[in-house]
């Protein structure tokens, strides 16, 4: 079985990484693509190690060194559990390939194991990133032995794990649940909406710390790390104090569980592919009164049916905007003044009134829906290309899509801090433009992006949304849009904030109008031969 | 309707797909595309139908370059691949409403066009399903349907009859044949000679890239069968 596994898992990754593309292409322009991409990932990993070392520094520094291990293992954790929460049922359940594998002498747990590998693989490398830097920074300031380092190498391994058992868990719950529903796509959203936001206000929960005196900070943290995340205790145990019962007991939990779960896909894994497979048909049809739309008017109907057709899709371009009306309507409903005593945070209110625009902005802009619309048409491509359209009209549908979600949620929050904090004229027009300007900038980024960069042979929609080079490419450029006017704010003083917001503003709308005009000159055959 | 003039096309990793190849074909015409696999015959399609690029030669629909004028070449023509995938989120009806817009056909004609063709393929009941849940040939007529939304000067299929049954089969030969009636012209690949021989009233046999054989279907054929001749030249050639 292993040996059948270790098969899939190898040809799941030559496409998800693309590897055959890159070895056996002779187009220097994919080559050049794929070493971009490679520096992207290694600038991101560089900047996690950077980030990871830094917060287990400040926590050492504080005297709090033997939190280290377990606050680092559940902050991973969490945030395998979210960024696996979202992808792994449609991973694990509705890939293309499904009837092709299943047809084959191979056992279902072969294709159980061999997809959560695919899954695992990134979740380690996140976990070796996180783990180690962390590990070598609590070794400097606690004397260590080799069997700490031995510990921690053997436990990076299973830390993934658990996280993704439990997230891929509640995926297969949902869509065996979701298989069985006529609006499958609302019940997912709803109910990945409801998760996520579970996790995050966990998550939270370990920041409230403002009512506890410095002395017990420690203990508290300590609590509130295993409340987070209770197997951190036992990690604790096995790393910062060296017992070997302990470590096994992790050990052992995470295989437990992980076999518990791979028992359970299995028990019902057929049916619920066929579930997600076979469609109920009324064949009732009878013709009605036709109505008719424009070419564009058309396109972008087409668009919102595919974007409102996958949970995944929503799930992973939405959560964006709703965490931004959550914030501002957090901002506005807990009064700013009462805010920043209950935080202990002096100046938090000006602070927010000097950076509403870009704090509005940068959660306007964490994922557009155009990163991944030209992918997403997959083997559909051949119609966009063959229809009598300019590309400007098919680019300009995609790009209404993200505006359509866009604008109402950018807006609805720019009001409710309108209305929570008190600004001059000056940044009431920034509160908006400012934010608009991010929205169109990103939207007409997305296009470029993914217009140079597509993926259209591809079985899983997963790997367009989540894991594309052009998902990865547009967050980095999104991210650095987004920190250069923060970082000038807080270094450049003499520079009023709100100069530099208008003239990040007014750059944005440039390199936009840019790109929208070099967009549409693109022609749409041409794309296909970027893949 | 169709010139294609010294086209060639090479693929990025150096192999010619297609050599100097000269085709033309008239109002009226059904052309029927036959060569073994690989021979350029998709290539060759894709090229004329805008959807992909090539080096050399020139290629006009109705005297209008594909290369200079794609929208106008487009909007007098209509393509359909070996394997139509559709979109799978749409029903079918979603997908011609869908097509009719982007071909800016009248709503009556649109109508008219859906119901008629929907009714002789009797698909008709099934138009309010969503696309997953047709089976290849339904897929497969929906396309077809799609294709004469805007009555195309020049209709291009690649394989049409593959996944199609018997009747769904005579029906498409009608369609052809009333559509070259009324001026069109049908350009179209196949690997069922025997339906070329019958159907086509010229035939090209490609291999390798290049035109070995090309004119009127009883010219190429004379005393032996279609595929004693593609036997024949595709062996020799």
């Amino acid at each position: 079985m292993l040996k059948n596994c270790m098969k899939l898992f190898y040809i799941q990754s030559l496409r998800l990484y693309n590897l055959n593309e890159l070895r056996y292409t002779k187009d220097k322009k994919k080559k050049t693509n794929a070493i971009l991409l490679l520096c992207c990932f290694i600038i991101i990993g560089i900047a996690l190690i950077v980030y990871v070392g830094a917060l287990a520094y400040s926590i050492c520094l504080v005297g709090m060194a033997e939190l280290v291990p377990a606050y680092i293992l559940a902050v991973t954790s969490i945030l395998t559990m979210l960024a696996t929460l979202f992808k792994a049922g449609s991973i694990m359940f509705g890939a293309r390939d499904y009837e092709q594998l299943i047809a084959f002498p191979l056992k279902s747990s072969t294709i159980v194991i061999s997809r959560f590998l695919t899954m695992y693989i990134n979740n380690l490398i996140f976990a070796v990133i996180t783990m180690l830097p962390s590990a070598i920074i609590y070794s400097i300031f606690v004397p260590v032995g080799a069997i700490f380092f031995l510990m921690i190498m053997i436990s990076v391994l299973f830390i993934p794990l658990i996280p993704m058992t439990i997230a891929t868990t509640i995926g297969v719950i949902i869509t065996a649940i979701s298989s069985r529903i006529k609006h499958k796509t609302l019940f997912t959203v709803v109910i990945s909406l409801i998760a996520t936001l579970g996790a995050l206000l966990l998550s939270m929960g370990a920041r409230n710390v403002d009512q506890v005196v410095i002395s017990d900070i420690s203990v508290t943290m300590t609590e509130q790390t295993n409340k987070i995340y209770p197997i951190s205790s036992l990690y604790t145990s096995a790393i910062v104090h060296g017992n070997i019962l302990a470590f096994l007991e992790f050990i052992v939990f995470s295989v437990v569980l992980f076999i518990i779960f791979v028992t359970i896909v299995l028990w019902k894994y057929v049916s619920i592919n066929s579930a997600i497979t076979s469609h109920a048909t009324k064949s009732n049809y009878v013709l009605a009164e036709f109505k008719t739309a424009s070419p564009l008017k058309a396109l972008y109907k087409k668009e919102i049916g595919r974007y409102l057709s996958s949970a995944l899709y929503i799930m992973n371009t939405g959560i964006g905007y709703i965490l931004m009306i959550i914030m501002s309507a957090s901002i506005l409903f807990i009064n700013p003044d009462k805010l920043e005593i209950s935080l202990q945070i002096s100046g938090l209110k000006t602070m927010l009134i000097t950076l509403a625009p870009l704090i509005i902005s940068s959660m306007a802009c964490l994922m557009s829906t155009t990163v991944s619309s030209i992918s997403l048409e997959g083997k559909q491509w051949w119609i966009a290309t063959s229809l009598p359209v300019e590309t400007k009209v098919v680019f300009d549908s995609k790009i209404l899509v993200n505006l359509t979600l866009a604008i109402p949620s950018t807006l609805l929050s720019s009001t409710l801090l309108a209305f929570a904090l008190r600004f001059d004229i000056f940044s009431y027009l920034l509160l908006y433009i400012t934010p608009i300007t991010y929205v169109l900038f990103v939207s007409v980024l997305g296009i470029t992006i993914n217009a140079n960069m597509p993926s259209f042979n591809w079985d899983n929609e997963a790997y367009v949304i989540k894991q594309s080079g052009a998902t990865l490419i547009a967050m980095l450029i999104g991210m650095i849009s987004f920190a250069i006017p923060f970082i000038l704010v807080f270094s450049v003083k003499s520079v009023p904030a709100n100069i530099i917001t208008l003239i990040t503003t007014i750059v944005l709308l440039g390199i936009t109008g840019f790109l929208y005009t070099k967009n549409n000159m693109m022609s749409l055959k041409m794309i296909q031969e970027n893949k | 309707m169709l010139s294609i003039k010294n086209l060639t096309k090479t693929y990025k990793n150096g192999k010619e797909a297609v050599s100097d190849l000269n085709l033309e074909i008239e109002a009226g015409d059904i052309y029927g595309f036959i060569g073994p696999n690989g021979a350029g015959k998709t290539t060759t399609i894709k090229a004329v139908v805008g959807i992909m690029n090539f080096d050399y030669g020139e290629i006009t629909i109705d005297g209008h370059s594909v290369k200079e004028e794609s929208i106008l070449c487009k909007s007098i023509t209509a393509y359909i691949p070996d394997n139509p995938d559709l979109y799978d989120h749409l029903t079918g009806i979603q997908y011609l409403n869908f097509i009719g817009d982007i071909f800016k056909v009248e709503k009556k004609l649109k109508e008219e066009r859906i119901r008629k063709y929907s009714d002789d393929f009797e698909i008709t009941s099934n138009l309010g399903d969503l696309i997953s849940s047709y089976s290849h040939g339904m897929k497969q007529k929906l396309a077809l349907i799609s294709a004469l939304i805007h009555m195309p000067k020049l209709l291009v299929l690649d394989e049409p009859f593959v996944g199609l049954d018997p009747k769904a089969s005579i029906i498409l030969r009608n369609i052809m044949h009333d559509l070259c009636k009324n001026g069109s012209a049908i350009f179209f690949s196949t690997h069922v000679l025997d339906v070329a021989e019958k159907l086509c009233t010229k035939i090209a046999i490609i291999k390798n890239g290049k035109l070995i054989a090309s004119g009127k279907t009883e010219d190429i054929t004379k005393d032996s069968s279609l595929e004693d001749v593609f036997m024949e030249v595709s062996e020799h050639a």
